[in-house]
């Protein structure tokens, strides 16, 4: 009976990915295929590009979202700074970069508020402010995205680690809140965040969408390559397409292995340094002021480039210096009723659906193997499979898959690949929720002769509540930012706000897409008031509840 | 390179056997009642580029029409690029789905259509058995073949193109460039004003075509396949291409991804000019608000590159009744006047006004122009489509990485 649960979980999560990958590697097997792939111009120029972007922004995000709920955590902010990092962590990828674009650019909001009466600038500058050779736009567009998900997932985290304990230990010693923190706390939030973090690497170094915004173009970053290859009509071109995807995939698990063991190595030896050296300077207090600040900048910006397209999403024609559109129209919003109508369906139902299977799934498994802490971790990884390999290396094996199942271009397919990404979140909230409760509670109420369901449903429900909300939230918020397993299992066929986003992204449509980004953004909020209302309705009268 | 000659002989042998085909095909009778019979009730997926919400709401409109009168459901599937619905159809033939098709009916042309017509994934010949097939254009060459493809019957005409340059008459006062030296020299007395979309953008490559009509010493030779001689047929575009370059926008650095990108660029002052396919792309976009009135189209005096786009219908489509009923209906005169007209989406008919009757006629309205859009002018054919993926491939050696 336990094995069912674990059985179902695999299967679901783990096993298209697996038939994916399969595919993927019989494509690109072929010595013609990488003969093919390594003549292609710029390709060492466009795999570094991927790898610097990648590997800088993670860096900076990593350090900035740890400085941030350092400063909360000393001041007792955690809600607010759970909320400022909501609407950019709910706006999807695409969104974000456009608005960063629009915000950025030579003809953008920042240089058309300083001309021309600053800069004397009548036209806009021939500046590469976006798409710069170096892909330093690139990098800021994925700090200001990754930052609001790893503060996230480190609040979350924070619960697992005694953190209070230590620094109150570290300032008594007389080391200020950034050192100590950094030194006793970081460490341990970072091994409860190593997945997550992996995600994040790995998304900056093959991610499509923000690239395409935001990237330079000759060459564009290796992941942009190798999708406008899959993309081509030419069939000579997939076998490059799947060729390169497997590269992609070997730098990806390269990069990842080489930070991590850095992490285990030099880092932790500097680090152990650090620590011992017995250095108090207040000096390091100013750095950690900067950082702070960075860290709001980069929440800020999200902000920021949201605003910008919201303005976009009502302006009519708007030349450089003008700061506002010249006329207003409300016509993206109006025109298109019917059209965002079927996407907000589409996108609520498979989203609510993705967020119950899977919390329900999970719950199963969570119960089973509630006191077999291996057994969960070596589930944890494979369920992370998806979320640590490029997209690109599966998805097109997969959908040949549901293509043989008759599950493409159905409500059902995209359900499926949306549960892929969907569970591994739930996974992490609801696992070690459950692991954490108290035994006592189980053993308690089966003594006094409750069965193992009334048990479940009396005793433990409530106490997983909480993190079922948050669960629910997340899982939600994940669902509503797929582009390509959306596009891939749903063929069209299935239009979600995301994919209505993207396609008037790619045809320059900025009203309409202003309009799908916003709503994309809208939809997971409310469901996180939702959750939020509910959570504080339920436990407003109930202390020592597990938060 | 041998690889990709001896792929383009095959197309070529397949195009010719294809013809044969249809010569018998063509003639037989097609019981159009019967095929309307067929038809009743059947659900169309249409893939279309989906980006243009005014082409969107055109197809919603015939989608109603064709509900009511033909008892057909037609559903709209948006597509970024219509190579995303080929490599579906690839797709489908290699998990061996020989029926019941994901896609019923696709908005296609060149390369695309090459592809499929190669790897014989296409249903057909069907076009020239439709009804209102004898309302076509006869003389106009873009309409039998297809990037030197003989369309066989295995796609249907549905709109013209016209490549057509549009500049902002507020910033150029002057007449505007109409031959490449004349656009070279405005490039240069005008740094960072000019870009084109980057190949293998669709408009990119195109301009590249556009220019090396223009430029190359015998223009006749690229009807022919690429061959050994590629190099020294396109030696004078590399030549203007690294002339203008080092003055284009971004000093040629960055191009912009794609021609709404370059709207954008235009709309928001950063360039000066636009390239598109559509003569009334402006008319257009200065309806719907997206770029100021002061744009004007033009075309060069030697010629436009010219093309017509077509639907097609896949070989495992399990609508095709359905599928030629509603392209028998967006071929007839009022569908096709519509579409023409800017207030609806601005695409130029493919039918003979002289095939039509008066009161046909009169649906395209006067035939006055509007200001934003070019005097139609000398047409010059779609090299063969080997010259496509040459072109891109020796851009990006040059351009591509630097």
């Amino acid at each position: 009976m336990k094995g069912l649960p674990i059985a179902l979980l695999l299967f679901v999560g783990v096993g298209p990915v697996v038939a994916g990958f399969m595919g993927t590697v019989l494509g690109g097997l072929s010595a013609s295929a990488w003969h093919e792939l390594l003549l292609e111009p710029g390709l060492p120029i466009a795999a570094l590009l991927a790898i610097g972007t990648g590997v800088v922004s993670t860096l900076i995000a990593l350090t900035l979202s740890h400085v941030a709920v350092a400063v909360a955590f000393s001041r007792l902010r955690h809600t607010t700074l759970r909320l400022a990092a909501l609407p950019t962590l709910a706006t999807p990828h695409v969104a974000i970069a456009i608005g960063l674009v629009l915000l950025l650019s030579p003809s953008g909001l920042v240089l058309r508020a300083l001309s021309p009466w600053a800069t004397g600038f009548e036209q806009p500058p021939d500046w590469a402010t976006v798409q710069d050779s170096l892909g330093l736009a690139l990098t800021l567009g994925l700090i200001v995205k990754e930052v609001p998900f790893l503060i996230l997932v480190l609040l979350g985290a924070l619960s697992q680690v005694p953190a209070s304990r230590l620094v109150t230990q570290g300032r008594v010693l007389g080391y200020g809140v950034f050192k100590t923190w950094f030194v006793a706390v970081a460490p341990l939030l970072q091994r409860q965040a190593r997945f997550a973090t992996a995600a994040v690497l790995v998304f900056g170094l093959t991610n499509v969408e923000m690239s395409l915004a935001l990237g330079p173009t000759t060459p564009p970053t290796l992941s942009l390559l190798v999708w406008s290859w899959f993309t081509d009509a030419n069939l000579a071109t997939q076998s490059k397409a799947y060729a390169g995807a497997l590269l992609l995939l070997l730098i990806s698990v390269a990069v990842v292995g080489l930070v991590a063991g850095m992490a285990k190595s030099v880092v932790r030896q500097r680090w152990q340094a650090w620590a011992t050296n017995g250095d108090r300077v207040p000096s390091l207090n100013l750095d950690g002021m900067a950082a702070r600040n960075a860290s709001r900048v980069a929440l800020g910006l999200g902000g920021a480039a949201l605003g910008a397209l919201l303005i976009r999403s009502v302006g009519g024609t708007w030349r450089f210096p003008s700061v506002w559109p010249a006329q207003l129209s409300i016509a993206a919003w109006t025109q298109g009723i019917s059209d965002m109508q079927r996407a907000v369906t589409a996108s609520v139902t498979v989203g609510l659906a993705a967020t119950v299977i899977a919390i329900g799934i999970v719950l199963a498994v969570a119960e089973a193997l509630h006191d077999s802490p291996l057994a969960r971790r070596r589930l944890a990884v494979l369920l992370f499979i998806p979320l640590v390999i490029p997209q690109m290396a599966f998805l097109f094996g997969m959908q040949t898959m549901l293509l043989r199942l008759h599950l493409d271009g159905t409500w059902c397919g995209v359900l499926w690949s949306h549960l892929l990404f969907v569970l591994p979140y739930a996974w992490v909230v609801l696992a070690e929720a459950r692991a954490q409760l108290s035994p006592g509670y189980r053993i308690v109420s089966r003594t006094l002769g409750a069965g193992p369901v009334t048990t479940w449903v009396r005793i433990l429900l409530p106490q997983l509540l909480r993190s079922i909300l948050i669960a629910a939230g997340l899982c939600f918020a994940v669902s509503m930012t797929l582009y390509l397993p959306t596009q891939f299992a749903g063929g069209g066929r299935i239009v979600t706000v995301t994919t209505e986003a993207a396609v008037a992204m790619s045809s320059g449509d900025l009203r309409s897409a202003a309009s799908y980004g916003v709503m994309q953004a809208l939809l997971p909020l409310a469901v996180f008031a939702v959750t939020a209302g509910v959570s504080r309705r339920l436990f407003t009268h109930r202390q020592g509840m597990p938060t | 390179m041998r690889s990709l000659l001896r792929h383009w002989r095959t197309t070529a042998f397949l195009a010719c056997a294809a013809l044969c085909q249809t010569a018998g095909a063509a003639q037989g009778n097609v019981d159009w009642a019967s095929v309307e019979k067929a038809a009743r009730g059947q659900t169309v997926y249409f893939d279309a580029w989906g980006g243009d919400a005014a082409i969107n709401r055109y197809i919603a409109w015939a989608g109603d029409v064709v509900q009511r009168r033909y008892g057909v459901k037609l559903v709209l599937v948006k597509v970024t690029d219509i190579a995303e619905a080929v490599t579906r159809v690839q797709a489908e033939k290699a998990a061996g789905r020989t029926t019941g098709g994901s896609v019923d009916l696709m908005w296609i042309n060149g390369e695309n259509f090459a592809s499929l017509k190669a790897a014989d994934l296409l249903y057909g010949p069907w076009a020239d058995s439709l009804p209102h097939a004898r309302l076509l254009d006869a003389s106009d060459p873009t309409q039998r073949t297809d990037f030197t493809l003989p369309t066989a019957g295995l796609e249907m005409p549905w709109g013209g193109a016209r490549f057509t340059l549009f500049y902002d008459g507020a910033a150029i006062k002057t007449p505007p460039p109409r031959d490449p030296q004349a656009l070279l020299a405005w490039i240069r007395a005008h740094p960072a004003r000019f870009t084109y979309p980057q190949p293998p953008d669709f408009i990119g490559t195109s301009f590249l075509k556009q220019m090396l009509l223009l430029l190359a010493a015998d223009a006749a030779r690229l009807q022919q396949p690429v061959s050994s001689d590629f190099d020294v047929v396109t030696q004078p575009l590399w030549t203007w291409l690294d002339a203008a370059h080092p003055h284009l926008w971004r000093s040629g650095r960055a191009f912009p991804r794609s021609s709404p990108e370059q709207r954008r660029l235009l709309g928001d002052g950063e360039v000066d000019w636009l390239l598109a396919f559509n003569p009334s792309e402006a008319a257009r976009a200065i309806r719907a608000r997206e770029l100021p009135d002061s744009i004007r189209g033009v075309h060069f005096a030697q010629g436009a590159l010219g093309n017509s786009h077509f639907l097609a219908i896949p070989f495992n489509s399990s609508a095709s009744a359905a599928a030629r009923v509603v392209a028998n209906f967006l071929l007839s005169p009022a569908a096709q006047a519509r579409k023409a007209d800017i207030a609806h989406w601005g695409d130029p008919t493919v039918l003979a006004m002289a095939a039509l009757t008066p009161a046909e006629r009169a649906l395209f309205g006067t035939g006055g122009r509007d200001a934003a859009s070019p005097a139609p002018g000398p047409l010059l054919l779609e090299p063969h489509p080997s010259w496509t993926p040459a072109l891109e491939r020796a851009w990006s050696l040059r351009y591509g990485a630097r």
